[in-house]
């Protein structure tokens, strides 16, 4: 029988938590205020911490906790006490990326260590080592194939996890220092600047190539690969994106998980569900999708020449704070809305069904012609509706959102 | 202080020996990111070595999926290593190889990417044992924590402090697609600047090994010798730079780091919210109506008449009181309890985003 992997999802803020739980991860990775890679995302207090171990643990969703940065001297004070913390409130795991951090881990608790992504693990001989030091799962550099992570796993005998979807460094991850020495802001503190998006002008021998974006990569989709991820034996497949917003968490969770629990079923992904996968990725913010380096080396198509665009064809206008069942649901608005508006509920299981923004509400039941980001609105009940729920609206134009 | 150096022709070795270099790092294509000799020039250059006070060692650098690692292994293995004092390596996957199968071979390890403090390069240290020639320390930590963390470290180091600043390193081919004509070495060079850095102009190469980009300026603490040594570094690499004279200078994060000044700026720390008091944050305001709290906090409530501290984005504090309490329905409620919708009077200076607070906790 087929061995499922996984489902691994952002979480970059108690919000985007409740998303990722809600429609379909089987575990979550997250990070505290400190020692983590994502500072500018919200992250989680260390009560919000606790809170959410609970929570993702009463919906049986395992917890990862990031201690992926690089970390100076200065930054490793009260880690011991930190590390102890997260076993006490029954992480699943810790990721790491530094060896002095996966130390403090190992000296200071008997907690699960998975090594992150940033520590470029792209060999057997690589993931002995890790294992040898009490790694217990690895998550590959993402210029492995699927092949090689077959042999890895095989070889190693250590769980792997790879990366499925989203944004993709251009570089071998933690081996980018543009930020650090152009900016001063380390990028394996959290600081990464993004230089890798930047429009570049190029010379070479006298000829001069003006507005190229060179160095940034296009994002990575493997829906259609999943099978071959599980026939591979990969134990966990990830989603990218902490500093994403809940409506791209919410799509892409709902959509992998779908696809698992298809294969889960049947044993195989069938080219119609593939296919209606992949249509619904195409309706969230994306930069053009490419296969990566699983199936062969990435070659030149895999460069997105293009200034950064929010490229998806829905957006989000509102989340479900409450639901009266059979009366309204309350809902906060994110992008205004128009009473002519026609808007999609994302259920978190099954089909999407249709809002009508007619009779919307304020919550003095005062009827409205539209609604600004920030408010209450009230919604006509849907049946299937729950908390957490998102609503989307079709939309037919690029916005630009860099320059 | 002795010096190593890079050397990417076999004809600088006798004018290497002349400066003052004790150790050549030498590179062949396979093993190292701009290796450019091949394996009997290799060999050659090892022998000619034997004749002069200098130590070659061999650079194992590239980083490795599977299939480049099996290749890697095979082109090692075709080098007489005992004719090299020590193979430099990054790759974990390396070092555990070269421990395991060629236990006889001195390991240099380059911790120069990632390995920023003392419990970690001490990690390595105690990993690596006595296969160990020497640690390549980062070049991220300032030279105060330098100094401190070389205090009791017992094994020989090296420092780079002078050369070219590598500062990314991409397995694609990033300028095949523009038609950059391969020269010399079979290397692809461009330079690129940006606007988002006005004056910066970076190098470009690209080789089999993928695409590098070099800093603006080069790396260079000369003056910093003394001080180098003095704190017990044994090795400094310096590097030959090419058209030098019109090159610009810097010295890293050798001075300061300066993430450690930045950082404090990239957040919002007004609005921690993590205190037993916090109950929640405001998601609606209606100018002269109310306000809506979701009350977040697990063990937390919202309660007729109870004094309320509101923290706003800006860090403002206001104080007020619960005069209405209302739910979602607005039917006049006494308590409103953790995952659910407060609505309460209104109270100026109060936006969305505002955490709120218990006053008396």
């Amino acid at each position: 029988m087929l061995k499922i992997p996984e489902l691994v999802a952002p979480a970059g803020s108690p919000l985007k938590l409740k998303m990722a739980v809600f429609y379909g991860a089987d575990a979550v990775y997250l990070a505290g205020k400190r020692f983590g890679l994502r500072t500018a995302a919200e992250n989680f207090t260390n009560t919000e911490l606790c809170e959410a171990c609970s929570f993702a643990h009463d919906n049986g969703v395992r917890v990862y906790v990031a201690l992926n940065g690089f970390l100076h001297d200065k930054d490793m004070c009260d880690l011991d006490e930190y590390v102890r913390f997260l076993e006490k409130i029954k992480v699943d795991a810790v990721i790491v990326s530094d060896i002095g951090v996966l130390r403090a881990v190992r000296d200071n608790s008997a907690l699960n260590i998975h090594l992150s992504t940033q520590n470029t693990c792209l060999n057997m001989e690589s993931a002995k080592f890790w294992k040898d030091l009490g790694v217990k799962r690895i998550v590959l550099g993402r210029e492995v194939s699927i092949l090689e992570a077959k042999r890895i796993r095989e070889m190693a005998v250590v769980e792997i996890e790879m990366f499925v979807h989203g944004s993709m460094c251009m570089s071998y991850s933690g081996n980018c220092t543009i930020s650090n020495y152009t900016f001063g802001r380390d990028s394996n503190r959290g600081g990464c600047k993004h230089s890798c998006r930047f429009e570049y002008d190029i010379e070479w021998g006298g000829k001069k190539r003006r507005s190229d974006f060179f160095m940034s990569s296009k994002d990575l989709m493997a829906a259609e690969y999943l099978e071959d991820l599980a026939k591979a034996g990969i134990d966990a497949v990830k989603i990218e994106g902490r500093m994403k917003t809940p409506y791209y968490l919410g799509t892409v969770c709902k959509t992998y998980s779908e696809l698992l629990c298809e294969m889960r079923e049947h044993g195989y992904l069938s080219l119609e569900k593939i296919s209606s996968a992949t249509k619904e990725l195409r309706k969230i913010s994306h930069r053009d999708y490419c296969t990566g380096n699983l199936l062969e080396k990435a070659s030149a198509d895999s460069i997105f020449n293009e200034r950064e665009m929010i490229k998806s064809s829905f957006e989000i206008v509102a989340i479900v704070f409450e639901v009266k069942i059979g009366e309204y649901m309350l809902a906060q608005v994110k992008n205004g809305i128009k009473k002519e508006d026609e808007l999609e509920l994302l259920l978190f299981k099954g089909k999407p069904k249709k809002v009508f923004a007619g009779d919307m509400k304020n919550v003095l039941d005062e009827p409205l012609e539209s609604a600004r980001p920030g408010i209450l609105v009230k919604l006509p009940y849907v049946h299937g509706a729950g908390k957490w729920n998102l609503l989307r609206r079709s939309v037919s134009c690029l916005q630009e959102i860099n320059g | 202080m002795n010096i190593v150096s890079h050397i990417e022709n076999i004809n600088e070795l006798e004018k290497s020996c002349e400066s003052g270099i004790g150790e050549v790092i030498v590179s062949t294509k396979g093993l190292g990111r701009f290796g450019n000799m091949d394996i009997p020039t290799i060999k050659e250059l090892a022998v000619r070595c034997r004749k002069l006070p200098l130590r070659p060692v061999l650079e194992w650098d590239i980083l490795m999926t599977e299939t480049v690692f099996r290749e890697s292994v095979e082109i090692l293995k075709a080098i007489p290593l005992k004719d090299f004092k020590a193979v430099r390596v990054v790759d974990p996957g390396a070092v555990r190889y070269l421990m395991k199968y060629m236990p006889e071979v001195k390991i240099q390890l380059v911790l120069e990417n990632g390995n920023n403090n003392l419990r970690a390069i001490e990690m390595w240290r105690d990993i690596v044992s006595n296969h160990i020639d020497r640690i390549v320390l980062p070049r991220e930590i300032p030279f105060h924590q330098l100094k401190k963390n070389l205090l009791n470290l017992g094994v020989e180091t090296e420092l780079y402090v002078f050369g070219r600043l590598p500062i990314t390193y991409s397995p694609r081919k990033l300028l095949d697609r523009m038609g950059v004509p391969t020269g010399q070495n079979n290397e692809k060079k461009a330079l690129a600047g940006t606007n988002e850095l006005p004056g910066e102009i970076f190098e470009v190469i690209e080789n089999e090994n993928g695409t590098f980009m070099f800093h603006s300026r080069d790396l260079c603490l000369l003056e910093h010798m003394d001080e180098i040594s003095g704190i017990g570094v044994n090795w400094a690499r310096i590097d030959p730079i090419p058209g030098m004279d019109k090159r610009k200078f810097c010295k890293g994060p050798f001075q300061e780091n300066l993430t450690d000044r930045k950082f404090s700026k990239l957040k919002n720390e007004l609005l921690d919210t993590d205190h037993a008091s916090y109950i929640g944050d405001v998601i609606e305001v209606k100018n002269g109506s109310h306000i809506a709290i979701y009350v977040k906090n697990k063990s937390a409530f919202v309660k007729m008449n109870m004094k309320l501290r509101f923290l706003t984005p800006e860090g403002k504090i206001k104080i007020g009181p619960v005069c209405f309490l209302k739910n979602s329905s607005w039917n006049d409620v006494d308590l409103i309890e953790s995952g659910s919708l407060a609505f309460m009077n209104h109270l100026s200076g109060i936006s969305n985003k505002t955490a709120v607070f218990m006053m008396d906790a």
